[in-house]
């Protein structure tokens, strides 16, 4: 029975702790994997700001919608231990068995140093300012990776125990080892020497150490113990900054911790999420507990300023207490919130359910709760404006019952029945700075002043009614705001904004730039600029001189504002039915938290904001009271933007090498993510390929294949946005040339224009030269006949000739007749034949037997010749015509020619030459011969054949080589 | 007797004994009892067995303890002996369950006085290796160590599995209770 008591009181605190504490949102994903007993061990968040999952099955990574698994090769049992990186983005894995992995574009490769790898489980890794990787292990101690080296620190070398839970690094290279045997302090430049140790005996309550997390003091580190909770140490002092949990820690075992703000999120193994707020003084306080999940094995804090716990097969996503809901509170049901209001005690005045109730705090946490009845309650009555004055009443404004003035510290209370604007009226906003009060209602609008005889509430009031042209008299006031120099603002419905300075006032119109005239709410940001929230138009900014619209393209969710408030850190909450929008004033980017964040369905009532003095904001809905903290860890920079991979026909290249391409190489693959944690689904994107698209294309895809790219200069551009608004949304872009094919490079151009130019020249020059050739074949042959006429009619030839002919006509009258029938036959053979080019060598051998059947006549015996031609071959080659018969002459006009020293002419025709020997019997008198004869032969030969004509003297012999020829 | 202990401890845990320090330090368990129960919703499991040998250097702060699984008695029934030695323990397979490890504190144990310590090592069960922080008080008096502990062994973590028929007849987790008398060695 005693056993179920306890069970019974358990299950009630852990009830009342949730009903009575705010509810923060967390969103768990589910790793879907067919693996049921699937826990993860880490969470690790990269440089990039992708988080890592090491699990008990393997490792995973998480973009905010997915997780991808990444194969670990040949690893029979993966359990993943331990994740790191390096700074060179390389990311590290160890597992359960020892073995270690480095991860890069996705792709694991084992790490097999030869010196070994451990045999016991890795446990942490950490890279120092060299890029020297350290890890840890589970009683090997640590090892460290220098120069491809791996060294080993163990006890051996003084560690404090080889059981190593943990590391971290300080900001000066020294390495913080958790261990079995308390923390152990390495210079990570000389890692061997001098080892430090901080353990039980200096004070720390616990010697096992599983984690060790910076705090927001560089010189200050959260220690988590294996059953003393968490301590802070101060490493220079080396000295614990008092015990926070004064050695009471009831959650048992930490797994890990994180920093969060102004409290410490604590992982532990068998009592979920603890959470501690930190106290000036370094000590903790407990702030809440979360027992959904029982085990939290590790946390992990994103870049957007989430916190992500893994548990079990979970991965949970929470908003790091940014955005806190208050459903109920003790007995009073937190709903249809229609006004609240921040005192100057830093209470929350709001409205539930048409009731009135304060709730105060303790460092943001609800302590207790009053509630004041001042409505009737049969009538159901809203409470439309909450407002304290300097006195610290608070004046409550209603639908149909007026205003009333509240005391909080006695209770008390009247209607305020001076005033025929607010008596039995509809009220819509009370405000005021110092002595003046400005309500406004559905009957017009009316200022008070106030003087020192008003502190208590029943003391009477002063009125003054506005029903001047001006429109604040005959217009709705939604809204009425004083700002900072005492100028007083109207958001009307109809008449637009009216301002009111030194009694004057102005009404703001499109001229300004400010186009909508139903206003809802009015406020001001620390930079001096004025907010107006508009209906359909979205917000305005008034700078003093112009207004500057912010809707749906600059980010806004939805251009109907119900309600904003600026806070002192410079930014502007502004809450729609799509949610609530943050706006970073000074970036001008808006942030979107709607479903995802927990914050949808909402049922926003007009102007139902508060800011109290610790920058939170309170929004109320219907469905109870939205707080947001305003810190620096809700980073509102948008979605991160990220080139994961640039592919040419779908193979990863290596973006950091060459970015040059051949023209063949000109299929391109980008895959790219905008990560963004907060709200993944959001997240579009727009893309430009320069030098190939003009225009930026928005799509949804995370993947964009540019197949068949002409050769040039490009540099894909990508952006994201979570609020459709991409012109200062962060951008990715990798710059890329695609070479020209080398019959478009201009050497190859000139190069082919100089070579056609070449044989353009060398074909009009070889053409010349053969014109040129035929040129002087012509006048050699014209030169070569006049020469051959010029022999034949040579003087000494005829006279010769006749001189003989006398002779033979009286001997042998008979050979007389063939003599003269030889004779023109010779002539008129030369006749026929000197026209032409080449004649055939018998044609030519017949006419030189001719002219030598002339001669012999005259030299008789004197004259032989021998002519050795007889194969037909050699017979039918062509030789230019009458050569023979010059050649002849000249040896016929060279020599002496007499019985005793007669002239031997011979011809034999071998190895395609005609070769024609004579003796030489010089004259003794030498004949006046130029030579012209022979060397118009040699002309000749040249203008028809490369053939030379050989001409020497050998064994007193003239010999003249001449080339037979084929005819052409 | 004893020598016959020490020869059968170095020679079941050679690993172990080469760390320990030869001389003085070096306690071994005189009387050592391991009772175990389980409380599931039909049935009470409870054995017992005495057969719990060890050794415990008080001056390296390191120990090892061994059991043999077929020496627990006291089952409700012979059957349900043979069913813990057949089909959860499988005792041939895995004769030993055995606890190596470190003390956590750097208690000086050479002193008397009684001390909440905490072991931790690699409890082996069932032949399923797992990490393990115990915690355990010690009572020491003129060099006469009582070592007493309790805790559970959850049978998933150790891969012992129950048939679906006997889950009602065995909890998920086992209570143990440990108690050991240490003399020293020599």
């Amino acid at each position: 029975m005693k056993k179920y008591f306890h069970l019974f009181t358990l299950v009630f605190t852990v009830l009342t702790l949730r009903a009575n504490s705010q509810e923060d949102f967390f969103k768990p994903f589910s790793i879907e994997e067919d693996n049921p007993g699937l826990k993860i061990n880490k969470l690790f968040r990269d440089h990039s700001g992708y988080i890592w999952l090491g699990t008990s099955d393997g490792l995973f990574q998480f973009n905010g919608i997915q997780f991808t698994r990444i194969g670990l090769p040949s690893a029979a049992a993966s359990i993943v231990t331990a994740i790191g990186q390096d700074s060179l983005n390389t990311i590290w894995v160890g597992l359960h068995s020892g073995r270690i992995f480095s991860i890069r574009n996705l792709v694991a490769t084992a790490f097999m140093p030869e010196e070994g790898l451990p045999k016991k489980l890795i446990t942490d890794f950490v890279a120092d300012g060299r890029n020297q990787l350290w890890f840890a292990t589970g009683d090997e101690g640590l090892y460290y990776r220098a120069n491809n080296k791996i060294y080993n620190i163990s006890t051996a070398d003084g560690l404090s125990d080889n059981y190593v839970y943990c590391l971290a690094k300080t900001s000066d290279d020294n390495l913080l080892v958790g261990t079995d045997g308390g923390i152990s302090f390495i210079n990570m430049k000389d890692p061997k020497k001098g080892i430090t140790h901080f353990a039980s005996a200096d004070g720390l309550p616990d010697n096992i150490v599983r984690v060790i997390t910076a705090s927001s003091d560089p010189s200050r580190y959260w220690i988590g113990t294996q059953d003393k909770g968490p301590v802070l140490l101060d490493i220079r002092e080396r000295k614990l900054l008092s015990s926070p949990t004064k050695n009471v820690w009831p959650y048992g075992q930490v797994n890990d911790l994180v920093q969060v703000g102004k409290e410490l999120w604590i992982a532990t193994e068998e009592n979920g999420l603890v959470r501690m707020s930190i106290q000036p003084d370094g000590s903790l306080l407990i702030a809440s507990q979360l027992p959904q999940w029982p085990k939290i094995s590790s946390l992990a804090k994103d870049a957007e300023g989430n916190i992500w716990l893994g548990s079990k097969g979970d991965l949970i996503k929470s908003n790091a207490g940014a955005w806190s809901f208050f459903r109920n509170y003790k007995n009073v049901s937190i709903r249809k919130v229609h006004c609240l209001l921040s005192d100057a005690a830093n209470g929350l005045w709001f409205t539930p359910d048409q009731g009135l109730a304060r709730m105060e705090f303790n460092s943001s946490h609800p302590l207790s709760i009053r509630q004041f009845q001042v409505t009737d309650p049969q009538k159901h009555t809203d409470i439309t404006a909450l407002y304290q004055d300097r006195f610290g009443k608070i004046w409550i404004g209603t639908m149909g019952e007026g205003a009333f003035r509240l005391d909080p510290e006695t209770g008390k209370w009247r209607n305020i029945i001076e005033n025929d604007v607010i008596r039995n009226g509809h009220i819509l906003s009370i405000t005021g700075k110092g002595n003046d009060i400005w309500i406004s209602g559905l009957n017009g609008t009316t200022h008070c002043f106030l003087t020192e005889a008003n502190n208590p509430v029943g003391s009477k009031l002063e009125f003054k009614n506005f029903s001047d042209s001006s429109g604040i008299g005959s217009s709705y006031v939604y809204d009425i705001f004083i700002d900072s120099r005492g100028r007083v603002w109207f958001a009307t419905d109809g008449a637009g904004l009216i301002m009111m300075e030194q009694g004057g006032t102005h009404r703001f119109s499109e001229k300004e730039g400010l186009k909508s005239n139903v206003i809802y709410s009015v406020t001001e940001d620390s930079f001096g600029n004025i907010w107006l929230a508009s209906w359909n138009q979205g917000l305005y900014r008034f700078d003093g001189h112009q207004f500057s619209n912010y809707s749906a393209a600059e980010g806004l969710s939805d251009p109907s504002v119900t309600a904003c408030t600026t806070t002192p850190d410079g930014k502007l909450i502004a809450v729609t039915k799509k949610g609530i929008d943050v706006l970073d004033i000074r970036t001008g980017k808006f942030t979107n938290y709607g479903r995802e964040s927990g914050i949808l369905p909402i049922q926003s009532n007009l102007n139902a904001i508060a800011i109290d003095s610790n920058h939170n904001v309170w929004i109320g809905t219907d469905a109870g009271i939205i707080e947001y903290k305003s810190r620096e860890e809700n980073n509102l920079a948008g979605p991160a933007m990220l080139l994961d991979k640039v592919s040419l026909f779908l193979n990863a290249i290596d973006t950091g090498a060459t970015h040059a391409f051949e023209h063949s190489q000109n299929n391109f693959t980008f895959a790219f993510t905008g990560l963004y944690f907060t709200g993944p689904e959001k997240v579009k994107y727009q893309y430009l390929l320069e030098g190939y698209n003009k225009e930026w294309t928005q799509t949804n895809d995370q993947k964009i294949n540019f197949p068949e790219l002409p050769p040039g200069t490009y540099r894909f551009r990508v952006r994201s946005s979570a609020n459709n608004n991409f012109q200062d949304g962060a951008e990715a872009n990798f710059g890329f040339k695609i070479l020209s094919p080398f019959w478009v490079k201009w050497w190859f151009i000139a190069g082919i224009i100089l070579a056609v130019l070449l044989l353009l020249f060398l074909f009009v020059r070889a053409r010349d030269k053969r014109l040129r050739r035929l040129a002087s074949l012509q006048k050699e042959k014209i030169e070569f006949e006049f020469e051959t006429l010029k022999s034949q009619v040579n003087p000494h030839f005829l006279f010769n000739s006749f001189n003989t002919l006398i002779d033979v006509i009286e001997e042998d009258p008979k050979l007389a007749v063939e003599y003269v029938e030889q004779l023109s036959a010779f002539y008129r053979n030369m006749l026929s034949y000197r026209g032409r080019d080449l004649i055939k060598l018998q044609e030519e051998l017949k006419l030189f037997e001719t002219y030598l059947f002339l001669q012999q006549k005259r030299f008789g015996t004197s004259l032989r010749f021998r002519i050795q031609v007889t194969d037909s071959k050699y017979l039918n080659a062509f030789l230019p015509p009458l050569t023979l018969q010059l050649l002849g002459e000249n040896a016929l006009k060279h020599n002496a020619i007499s019985k005793e020293t007669p002239l031997e002419l011979n011809i034999i025709a071998e190895e395609g030459k005609l070769i024609i020997r004579n003796n030489i019997n010089p004259k003794l008198r030498p004949e006046r011969g130029e030579g012209i004869g022979l060397q118009n032969i040699v002309n000749r030969y040249k203008l028809l054949t490369n053939q030379e004509v050989k001409y020497h003297v050998v064994d007193n012999e003239f010999v003249v080589v001449l080339p037979l020829l084929k005819e052409q | 007797m004893r020598i016959l202990v020490i020869i059968f401890l170095c020679l079941t845990l050679p690993s172990y004994t080469a760390h320990f320090n030869s001389a003085g330090s070096i306690y071994s368990v005189r009387k050592g009892l391991v009772i175990f129960h389980s409380n599931a919703p039909l049935e009470l499991i409870r054995a017992s067995s005495d057969k719990l040998r060890g050794l415990l250097d008080i001056e390296k702060r390191i120990f090892a303890f061994k059991i043999p699984v077929s020496s627990f008695r006291g089952f409700n029934s012979p059957l349900q002996e043979v069913h813990f030695n057949e089909n959860y323990m499988e005792s041939e397979k895995y004769p030993d369950i055995s606890f190596e490890g470190k003390i956590i504190e750097d208690y000086d144990l050479s002193q008397n006085g009684n001390y909440e310590i905490r072991a931790k090592g690699i409890l082996k069960v069932h032949g399923v290796d797992q990490e393990r922080i115990i915690k355990t008080n010690l009572a020491i008096k003129d060099k006469l160590i009582n070592a007493k502990s309790k805790f559970t062994v959850l049978l998933a973590d150790h891969n012992i599995k129950i048939p679906k028929v006997v889950e009602e007849k065995l909890a998920s987790e086992i209570m143990v209770e440990v108690e050991a008398d240490f003399i020293p060695q020599n």
